[in-house]
């Protein structure tokens, strides 16, 4: 059917097919096609410029059945088939443990494995710390969950990934995750971690598992887009337990930026990557934590490993450890009818006993 | 009921609470210029002693003020007029410390506005007599005036591919200023550009009349709201130069730039003009209760994120600024390359970040019908107005700073400018 289609209702990058939607990132009116096409290829210079990978890597994508991972998982068999990077994709996953959340998303990650056709690893808390995030917010409060559910996440993924003997994580941060931890940073004062926020890849000294962002540029919202237009299967449902609530006021301020200006996410990675420190100083005080139990933490200077399980740490006794050991003691005052408290010593052998 | 007592002075009573602690109005008073006294301490501005005037003059520096008539311009002018007032009542034979211009300037009100109000300022300080005794002088600019000094604006584009192109051959007469309101639909660049004017018309003022020490009245509170007005600009290199370095070099000049305030909350001053009686030489403030999130500026978001804030997380400004102030400039010496717009140094190529961030080429027509389209868009872009960008004049490029640029991103590409 030959209709009159209005030269203005084309897409502005094509100009022949009609403009189905408003790009997030610069408002330009594309077609599902060109957006599709401009999606991807932003994600594949991202990825070149970088040098994120090398051909015949082994790359664990970290899969949580969201939608960022889930696109992600997505994007990456498109571009590793389309410009033939060589890259072997694995999916790995981390069961926190948090009934009615982790369950239905793991079940997605399940479906992707298939759908992507894909290996798939589930690693999980409870085999892992012998805590499930339901123990620990049951334990210690919902207020700290996010604090003790990064620290455990981020040693899960790395024991995941060389528990398949992976050296590399990708993960589904976007753009808008960047430009919020650029703001949190400033408006925590953290200088510390200022100038390495925005950083695609972070590498800690001497660790085994480097990471990467892929999309570290890409809008949250055409993330979304990416997804409903392929169609893709995610789970949708937030986190049971809320981020902190300082988080949720920058990520607050973020949503308004960005409705009255949407260039201000990627404004924001950009100051991000311009932040300098004045002059670089040791940071004395990461180097001796005070535990829980009132005991002080030297540093550690050599061998860079935690005393108790064995991860690359910059203290004597790894930050899961230091969390989890405070938790035993809670474990312990709840356990007061006498029941035998092996938590802490379960929780070594446990740790000792993972292949590294 | 009780009444609370000053914390400090243990005698009088409480007026103002401020973090966590009661003051009475004259230890409120002395506390906020004790915070201005240790911001100046330097022994440049301490109280010259000499038998006449002439003997110290050499040793007398000039400062400007750049006020703008808000609570912090009137709150620092007040600080600085009393300082001054001390200084030459402590002996005989002392002379004030510096000179102070006071440059009276507004984007907002009319000249008239701005000389009436200057007048009454004067008046309140004894006149043109008094003030003259504290070798303090007033001076009225016209941000416009300044403006036109350039003789006419140009054409500024930014191209599909973020390449950023100037057109001089086409100067239209006018002022930037009432270009940056009628031209500019965009409220957030608007005020962004509007600040840029701001800073050049001050700074070349100084320049011109010789001075090298710049007091900007922001308070902390205003600060932390550049701090993070700038990071989502992506002006992020100019937190260093505003909080970090305390200078800005011009043209092989360098300015320092002092802020007496930068410890002193927004509050505090709101206090401190109600208690000193100084509300009403504030220029009108825009009212913001009923506007839509949409309508509202990056700066107006920020500053009540902080307002929002602020009650549960007391430290957030204070910690802010302080981040702000560990920062330094991101450049390395050498060639450096100002902008065309705002002749902030440039660090690295936004064109290039920008470009290899985004993709601008779409998937070509493939069906009949897609190439009939494609045929019709291509003989309706024929009208040269439609070409304008691709085809007309002598276009240069011309280099730009990011936050420049993205001033031009959310304008769709184009504006004129004052650039030479
Ligand atoms: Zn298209
Ligand atoms: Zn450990
Ligand atoms: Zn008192
Ligand atoms: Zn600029």
């Amino acid at each position: 059917m030959p209709s009159a289609v209005k030269i203005n209702a084309l897409c502005e990058l094509c100009h022949c097919r009609k403009a189905v939607m408003r790009r997030p990132k610069n408002l330009q009116k594309l077609c599902k096609e060109c957006f599709i096409h401009v999606f991807e290829t932003e994600i594949h210079r991202t990825i070149q410029r970088e040098h994120l990978f090398y051909r015949g890597e082994s790359v664990a994508i970290g899969a949580s059945g969201g939608k960022d991972s889930t696109v992600l998982a997505a994007v990456m068999k498109t571009l590793n088939e389309r410009y033939d990077y060589g890259l072997h994709l694995i999916l790995l996953s981390i069961d926190e443990g948090i009934v009615g959340y982790r369950d239905d998303s793991l079940a997605t990650v399940k479906r992707n494995q298939s759908q992507y056709e894909m290996p798939l690893e589930i690693v999980s808390y409870k085999q892992l710390y012998d805590w499930t995030m339901d123990e620990i917010v049951a334990c210690s409060g919902i207020k700290s969950s996010c604090t003790y559910c990064g620290v455990l996440r981020r040693q899960a993924l790395d024991r995941g990934a060389l528990k398949l003997e992976v050296h590399h994580v990708i993960t589904g941060h976007n753009a808008d995750d960047m430009a919020e931890t650029v703001l949190l940073n400033i408006l925590r004062g953290d200088t510390a971690r200022i100038e390495q926020s925005v950083n695609i890849t972070t590498n800690s000294q001497g660790s085994p598992v480097k990471r990467s962002k892929p999309f570290k540029y890409a809008y949250e919202k055409e993330i979304v887009l990416y997804a409903h237009y392929r169609k893709l299967d995610y789970f949708s449902t937030e986190c049971t337990y809320a981020p902190e609530a300082f988080r949720g006021t920058a990520r607050t301020l973020l949503k308004n930026l960005e409705l009255v200006r949407p260039s201000c996410i990627l404004d924001i990675i950009h100051s991000g990557e311009q932040l300098k420190l004045k002059h670089k100083r040791r940071n004395a005080s990461s180097e001796m934590e005070v535990r829980s139990n009132g005991s002080v933490s030297l540093p550690n200077k050599d061998g860079n490993r935690c005393e108790r399980c064995g991860y690359l740490s910059t203290n004597r006794i790894c930050k899961a450890c230091i969390l989890l050991e405070g938790l035993e003691i809670n474990r312990a005052k709840v356990q007061i009818d006498g029941t035998s408290v092996d938590g802490a010593a379960k929780l070594t052998k446990t740790l000792e006993h993972l292949a590294f | 009921m009780v009444i609370a007592q000053c914390q400090k002075c243990k005698r009088e009573p409480s007026t103002v609470v401020s973090r966590k602690e009661t003051f009475c109005k004259s230890c409120f008073l002395k506390f906020v210029k004790g915070k201005q006294r240790k911001q100046m301490k330097d022994g440049r501005f301490k109280v010259k002693y000499g038998r006449n005037e002439d003997q110290t003059t050499e040793k007398t520096v000039s400062a400007i003020l750049a006020f703008r008539f808000d609570g912090s311009s009137l709150v620092l002018l007040d600080i600085l007029i009393s300082w001054l007032e001390e200084q030459l009542a402590m002996s005989p034979r002392a002379h004030v410390g510096f000179n102070l211009t006071v440059l009276c300037y507004s984007l907002e009100q009319p000249q008239s506005w701005i000389a009436e109000k200057a007048t009454q300022i004067k008046t309140k300080y004894h006149g043109e007599e008094g003030i003259s005794r504290l070798h303090v002088k007033f001076e009225i600019l016209d941000c416009n005036d300044e403006v036109k000094r350039n003789e006419g604006l140009s054409g500024i584009y930014l191209t599909d591919h973020f390449e950023s192109l100037i057109d001089r051959s086409n100067k239209v007469k006018g002022d930037a200023l009432k270009m940056i309101d009628t031209q500019i639909q965009d409220k957030s660049a608007q005020e962004d550009l509007k600040s840029v004017v701001e800073r050049d018309v001050i700074v070349r003022h100084c320049l011109q009349l010789e001075c090298s020490i710049l007091l900007l009245p922001d308070c902390m509170s205003e600060l932390a709201i550049s701090v993070l007005a700038f990071t989502a600009r992506g002006r992020g290199e100019r937190i260093s130069e505003t909080l970090g370095d305390n200078y800005i070099d011009v043209d092989g000049n360098r300015l320092e730039v002092l802020y007496p305030l930068r410890d002193i909350l927004k509050s505090e001053i709101e206090s401190y003009l109600k208690i000193c009686d100084l509300e009403r030489f504030q220029a009108p403030k825009i009212d913001n209760t009923f506007k839509s999130v949409k309508n509202k500026t990056v700066n107006e978001l920020v500053r009540e994120y902080f307002e929002s804030v602020e009650p549960e997380y007391p430290e957030v400004i204070s910690t802010v600024v302080k981040a702000g102030s560990k920062l330094r400039i991101p450049f390395s010496e050498g060639d450096v390359k100002r902008c065309g717009i705002c002749r902030e140094i440039i660090n690295d190529d936004p064109q290039n970040w920008l470009e290899s961030i985004t993709v601008n080429e779409g998937i070509p027509a493939k069906t009949e019908e897609e190439k009939r389209n494609y045929e019709l868009y291509l003989s309706s872009i024929q009208r040269p107005e439609e070409r304008e960008l691709y085809t007309a004049g002598n276009k240069e490029s011309i280099s730009l700073c990011f936050g420049c640029v993205a001033d031009l991103r959310n304008l769709r590409g184009k504006f004129s400018w004052p650039a030479d």
